[in-house]
């Protein structure tokens, strides 16, 4: 008797084996042809991809030297119920790790640390991937792309580094003012910078910070145009949040203060912060870039919100062009011409950062071009005839405005 | 191809498994025929697989397989000692070759390299460290997976020809399928010749063997995928950050993490190779025993890697004499033999030292120390040295150079160490879950309720829970595996 048991035991495990191999494929092919697109089955089976990347696709050309790692790759971007099963797996990931970050972390650390006992951030913890540090009130912020060197202020140029990096944006400042253009810098702090009480206890190499002690060098030895509103986003604070909690970007708030200390360093007329009216708009946890790159739930994250200043109301939008080089967002440029009774033109060329700050500044010109700086070579023209050009960058990537001062002298020198 | 991808678990593994049992169950009378076609099958999956990672690479294996096959004909035709000695000789040197120049040719530019142009740290730290400046502008040679294994493979086998342990295998589809059976192509076990000759031209599938098969392949799926990776997040993460500023806490932690996670790991994978093996009717034999329950050096070698210790026995340290010719001469065959292991698991001088530590301690216990160790009534001290002396290895084996093996051993004594180094940065909920059992159930568990799972094995109430954990680390692993190809980037990605 035991000994047919065991048979049928040894029958039964070895077909389910091959079953669950071998199941997975046809299964999702009946699920999704049983059910429709946005509905409670498709949604389940196949929730939206938050990766924000291309899936690998079909090789068109067969490399022998990488056909197999080609196709693997496709195969693993396409499997069967992926993303159902890497939000599962994430949102159990956060919840268990959140358990232990707010309650057996802390636990542990007053134990082994008893001396810390009233500073819980003084041991951060970052997501499984490390590409992102959970702050202080749920506040998440981004490690990638050395974000925490320019923090502690460990990565700040030397003099020469910093007397080349200005005779290149000297020369190109000499080339703006001869074609009559009006040339401006503005560099985007990162949200750390803004908000380091949210941040976890760092050791702090230099609190001045890389761009901080460069926009001084700026200011000390030429009359470049350099706008870092470190003060004045912090001040902003006081009155509305400037960054989002769950998202790299500044908000629309910081986008509008970011501006309005901009205009005041190149002469443009400004506005009366304090005084000016703004909306408050939820901003779900989901919609926060940094939960989709830490492959975090936001189930656990309570919503954020969104502050959108009013800004020139009166004035309206005659033509928007968005001319972009691929799905994402902000990938080319946009051409915006509206009723403004300013005569110049503005073309601003910069990263996501810029997005924000166009729905404001796309009104106080009858032109204005807002291109992704990888478009630069895109928008010659506008640029050629540009009255004001400025070269936007957020913090952790301003490195790379070297190179768009580099393309600019291209351009122009053409 | 990796056992713990989605492509071999939801697409090779099941293809091959259905063709190979449909072909199991065709009416064709003539057995012989029957077990040619799967046997046919078989070598045209794992030729399959091996090209997988690299299709240039299949030509090295094929390379092999002729020239073996071929050389250990004409050994077996030859008339005289001395002939077929030479002609072992010759097959043997052109495995070596091939070992040699796909393995540590690029060390040996290096070496050149660094002792041209040494770096800041002077000619021996750059030699040690294989510091190569491209001054010779020589391209770097790829290596070829498992090429340490099937070499290791095809040698036994001309060998054991030579000595006349097995008879010649003149079908070359059954001699490469010998060398290229993808169960244990890729890491193991090194299966010798006469373990596997009968099992090539008349082996038994059964729902039984398929079903501990299958068993096996989940627990070590589980191994591999649930523990091992988890604890390699941690010990990757200590191993990178700085070493000089670890304190004795996170050293050990790394320490200890990096030890489990190569046990796991590896048995992990040679419980996988075993449990296919048995899936399509082959036995291979053990690999691993609790090696980290072990009272002794010595007895830590009879459990860990087996195949590979079973190998260098075999065809190394016997052959030189093994422990028959005196004190002194078994000294300098330990050391050849550990040096040997050492340089096989890679081209850095961390894996000879490694290797040489071995023979250093196997050495001390077989002086003096041994005495004591089988003497001492307190087992778990002995334990506990064993594990320290192969936890130290370990450190050795996973750094980048010496000098960095030094570095981290130093620091397990330390004391404090930087804050940003503190072991709070290194602990998360998944070690919390993970580490634990993995301490437990690298051995001492097992080995102490062996007695209790014999009586209880057979209980179906056991075995049907048994099958429910089966079932549990396949699909956990799976979205474990399936997780891991998450790939999130801040700005969009092309």
């Amino acid at each position: 008797m035991m000994k047919d048991n065991n048979k049928y035991l040894n029958i039964i495990s070895s077909v389910f084996f091959v079953l669950l191999l071998v199941l997975p494929l046809p299964l999702w092919l009946v699920l999704n042809a049983a059910s429709t697109e946005g509905s409670s089955l498709r949604n389940f089976i196949a929730p939206a991809n938050t990766e924000k990347r291309a899936l690998a696709e079909l090789p068109e050309s067969i490399d022998p030297a990488t056909v197999t790692a080609d196709y693997e790759a496709y195969y693993n971007d396409h499997l069967p119920f992926r993303d159902m099963m890497i939000n599962y797996y994430n949102e159990k990931n956060s919840r268990l790790e959140s358990i232990y970050r707010r309650h057996i972390g802390v636990g542990i650390a007053n134990i082994l640390y008893p001396e810390t006992v009233e500073d819980d951030y003084v041991f951060p913890v970052a997501s499984d991937n490390e590409m992102v540090l959970f702050g202080r009130d749920d506040w998440l912020f981004y490690l990638g792309e050395n974000s925490l060197d320019y923090y502690r202020g460990s990565n700040v140029m030397d003099e020469e580094e910093m007397a080349e990096h200005l005779e290149r944006m000297e020369e190109l400042q000499r080339i703006c003012d001869d074609k009559g253009i009006q040339l401006a810098f503005f560099m985007i702090p990162n949200k750390e910078r803004i908000y380091t009480d949210k941040m976890p206890t760092y050791r702090i190499e230099n609190e001045s910070g890389r761009q901080r002690i460069f926009t001084d060098y700026v200011h000390d030895n030429s009359d470049i145009t350099y706008v870092y509103p470190e003060k004045e986003l912090t001040e902003g604070r006081s009155l509305v949040p400037m960054y989002y909690k769950y998202d790299t970007h500044w908000n629309m708030a910081g986008a509008f203060v970011g501006m309005e200390a901009l205009y005041e360093d190149m002469g443009l007329p400004t506005e009366d912060i304090e005084n000016t009216v703004y909306r408050e708009d939820p901003f779900p946890a989901s919609d926060g870039d940094l939960i989709s790159l830490g492959g975090l739930d936001p189930a656990l994250y309570p919503d954020d919100a969104a502050y959108t200043f009013s800004y020139r109301p009166e004035l309206n939008i005659l033509t928007f062009d968005n001319t972009q080089t691929s799905d994402l967002v902000f990938s080319g440029h946009y051409k915006v011409t509206t009723d403004s009774a300013n005569d110049e033109s503005l073309v601003m060329l910069g990263d996501s950062f810029t997005l924000s700050v166009m729905n404001y500044m796309l009104r106080d010109f009858p032109e204005s071009c807002f291109a992704n700086r990888s478009d630069v070579f895109n928008i010659k023209d506008e640029i050629s005839n540009a009255d004001i050009i400025v070269l936007e960058s957020c913090e952790r990537l301003d490195y790379r405005l070297w190179d768009d001062v580099d393309n600019l002298i291209e351009v122009l020198g053409e | 191809m990796l056992f713990s991808s989605m492509i071999f678990l939801w697409a090779f593994l099941p293809a091959v498994i259905l063709i190979y049992f449909l072909i199991n169950v065709l009416p064709v009378k003539d057995g012989v025929l029957k077990v040619r076609l799967k046997n046919s099958f078989l070598l045209l999956a794992s030729l399959f697989f091996y090209a997988w990672g690299g299709i240039y690479y299949l030509a090295i294996m094929i390379f092999t397989i002729i020239a073996d096959y071929t050389g250990a004909l004409l050994m077996d035709k030859a008339a005289e000692e001395k002939k077929r000695r030479l002609i072992m000789v010759g097959i043997l040197a052109v495995n070596i070759a091939i070992l040699f120049f796909f393995k540590y040719f690029n060390m040996v530019i290096n070496i050149i390299e660094a002792v041209m142009a040494p770096g800041d740290r002077g000619v021996l730290a750059s030699v040690f460290a294989l510091e190569g400046t491209g001054a010779l502008g020589i391209p770097e040679i790829v290596l070829p997976i498992g090429i340490s294994f099937f070499t290791f493979q095809a040698m036994s086998y001309v060998v054991d020809v030579y000595r006349r342990k097995c008879d010649v295998q003149k079908d070359v589809l059954d001699f490469a399928l010998y060398i290229s059976l993808f169960p244990q192509l890729i890491a193991g076990p090194i299966v010798q010749y006469s373990d596997i000759e009968k099992q090539l031209r008349g082996r038994q599938e059964c729902f039984d063997r398929f079903s501990a098969g299958v068993k096996r392949f989940c627990y070590g799926l589980a191994k591999k995928v649930m523990i091992a990776n988890s604890l390699a997040e941690c010990a990757d993460s200590i191993w990178a950050s700085d070493i000089g500023s670890l304190g004795t806490a996170t050293a050990f932690l790394g320490a200890v993490c990096y030890t489990l996670q190569i046990y796991y790991d590896f048995s992990g994978y040679s419980d996988m190779a075993i449990g296919l093996g048995k899936m399509f009717g082959f036995e291979f034999r053990e690999n691993f025993n609790y090696p980290y329950t072990s009272l002794s050096v010595r007895e830590f070698w009879r459990r860990w890697h087996i195949s590979l210790s079973s190998w260098f026995r075999d065809y190394v340290y016997i052959p030189l004499g093994g422990s028959r010719r005196g004190l002194k001469r078994t000294c300098i065959n330990l050391f050849i033999v550990f040096l040997l292991t050492g340089f096989w698991h890679g081209a850095n001088f961390t894996f000879i030292f490694w290797g040489l530590y071995y023979a250093v301690f196997l050495l001390v216990e077989r002086l003096f120390l041994g005495k004591y160790l089988d003497k001492n009534p307190v087992k778990l001290l002995n334990i506990i040295y064993t594990f320290f002396v192969v936890m130290v290895g370990w450190i050795f084996f996973r750094s980048d150079d010496i000098l960095q093996g030094f570095e981290f051993t130093g620091q397990l004594f330390a004391g404090a160490g930087s804050a940003e180094n503190s072991i709070m940065n290194f602990l998360s909920m998944k070690m919390l879950l993970v580490l634990p059992p993995a301490l437990m159930l690298c051995g001492p568990v097992q080995r102490l309720l062996e007695k209790t799972y014999k009586k209880y094995s057979g209980n179906i109430a056991v075995r049907i829970a048994d099958l429910g954990i089966q079932a549990a680390f396949l699909l956990v692993s799976v979205v474990l595996i399936v997780s891991g190809t998450y790939n999130p980037f801040i700005y969009f990605q092309f």
